[in-house]
């Protein structure tokens, strides 16, 4: 039995390894996709019209008139701080459209002074990214708020029993709580960097601000390594019990007792906890690949960095809906729930109503479960 | 409990560990700091 999980657990390290290959496939097949939509959203060199200038809108002493006049080949003021220099508006074109140059630093990419690509990331970042985020997490606090109206707390069907049965050992609770404590500090600190200008700001000031991003910085790319540890442990501990089984369609026809009275059979974890394992493991794989090649900025050029930190963003948001669903139902959703990672130990009736196939597995007696089981 | 002050306990060591292996290999973008001395700006 020891040898058969010994086995279990090399050939979950193998398939961690073969996860990874796949996921960084992924991760560059979208950034691929991605990087297309950023060239042609709109195929100018220019900045869109909606762009910000950071030059300011008086252009100082220098004259716009007569043969001094400075175009630099687009659009925005010339700065106060720029002195008189010849008209170049072809160098400048050319530089536009993505002509590299020559530096003596050993960083050949400082080469490109403007990559125009960067306007219509900055403009997709904070626009459709930010307001996507906003509504998704928005929603579903407020989906989880009106389930909560019309379902209230889940209870255990029958009461406790007083007799209890272990659901998680102590390495399998370690993984959970080291991935999960990254994550939250991880979601946190994402959050300040998309929202912050907007959210702490006001609250904090500036110099607050400027303090808690750098800190959360830091803390955002370290704590990144924990959390990819952590995937790989849960990979290694559970790969093989969230494997589809035959359970599975049945208890999501039903909706795994959420909505409907009665409660579909599972094993150790049901569709609904199979869900969230994929999420963490898939998703969060490729927001870690997304998020390690951004802490390597030689690795790649400026637009795969772009790609990069969009689909790093988008997945992280949905990553958090996910998760905020997750900690509700196993905690406040749901009566017994957050004893299985608490102590590591469920009531008997509740895991013969969630997880019936489970227990009589474990226990070896076939007792059929009081009701049934819903997702935690 | 225990699982779970492990957890975090962890996760700052993973941490620390991780920044002192990145600072020690000076992953910085900043490569003007490498430049050879003989080369002129």
């Amino acid at each position: 039995m020891r040898l058969t999980g010994l086995c279990a657990r090399f050939l979950g390290l193998g398939v961690v390894g073969l996860a990874f290959l796949l996921i960084g496939g992924i991760a560059d097949l979208g950034q691929s996709w991605t990087n297309q939509a950023l060239a042609q959203s709109g195929g100018s060199v220019r900045p869109p019209a909606s762009a910000k200038k950071w030059a300011p809108t008086q252009p100082g002493k220098i004259s716009p008139k007569g043969e001094d006049a400075q175009t630099f080949g687009g659009a925005g003021d010339v700065p106060k701080t720029v002195g008189r220099q010849p008209s170049q508006p072809r160098m400048w074109r050319d530089i536009r459209r993505g002509v590299q140059g020559r530096v003596s630093i050993p960083n050949q990419r400082a080469g490109y002074l403007i990559q125009s690509q960067g306007y219509a990331w900055q403009q997709l970042r904070n626009t459709k990214v930010f307001k996507f985020g906003a509504w998704l997490l928005a929603g579903t606090v407020a989906v989880l708020f009106l389930f909560f109206v019309y379902r209230r707390r889940i209870p255990i069907d029958g009461g406790e029993s007083g007799r209890t049965i272990e659901r998680f050992d102590n390495l399998e609770r370690f993984a959970h709580w080291l991935t999960a404590v990254s994550f939250v500090i991880l979601g946190l600190t994402g959050l300040a960097m998309l929202y912050g200008r907007a959210v702490l700001i006001p609250i904090l000031g500036k110099a607050g601000f400027a303090w808690l991003l750098m800190m959360g910085k830091y803390a955002h790319n370290y704590l990144g390594f924990a959390f990819i540890v952590g995937i790989v442990l849960m990979v290694v501990i559970w790969l093989r019990q969230n494997l589809p089984d035959k359970y599975d369609i049945p208890w999501l026809l039903k909706g795994g007792g959420l909505i409907t009275k009665g409660h579909p059979a599972a094993r150790k974890f049901n569709a609904g906890q199979k869900m969230i394992f994929w999420s963490v493991v898939v998703i969060g794989g490729i927001i870690a690949y997304t998020g390690v090649m951004l802490m390597f900025p030689e690795t790649e050029t400026l637009a795969d960095k772009q790609g990069h930190q969009y689909w790093h963003a988008v997945l992280a948001l949905i990553m958090i809906a996910v998760i905020i669903a997750h900690i509700y139902i196993g905690s406040l959703g749901m009566k017994g729930a957050f004893q299985a990672m608490g102590t590591g130990h469920v009531d008997e009736n509740w895991a013969k109503q969630h997880h019936s196939v489970w227990v009589a597995e474990v226990t070896g007696k076939d007792d059929k479960a009081p009701a049934g089981g819903a997702a935690e | 409990m225990k699982a779970f002050l492990a957890g975090c306990v962890a996760a700052v060591v993973i941490a620390v560990v991780a920044a002192l292996v990145l600072g020690g290999l000076d992953m910085s973008s900043a490569d003007v700091f490498k430049m050879a001395q003989s080369v002129r700006l």
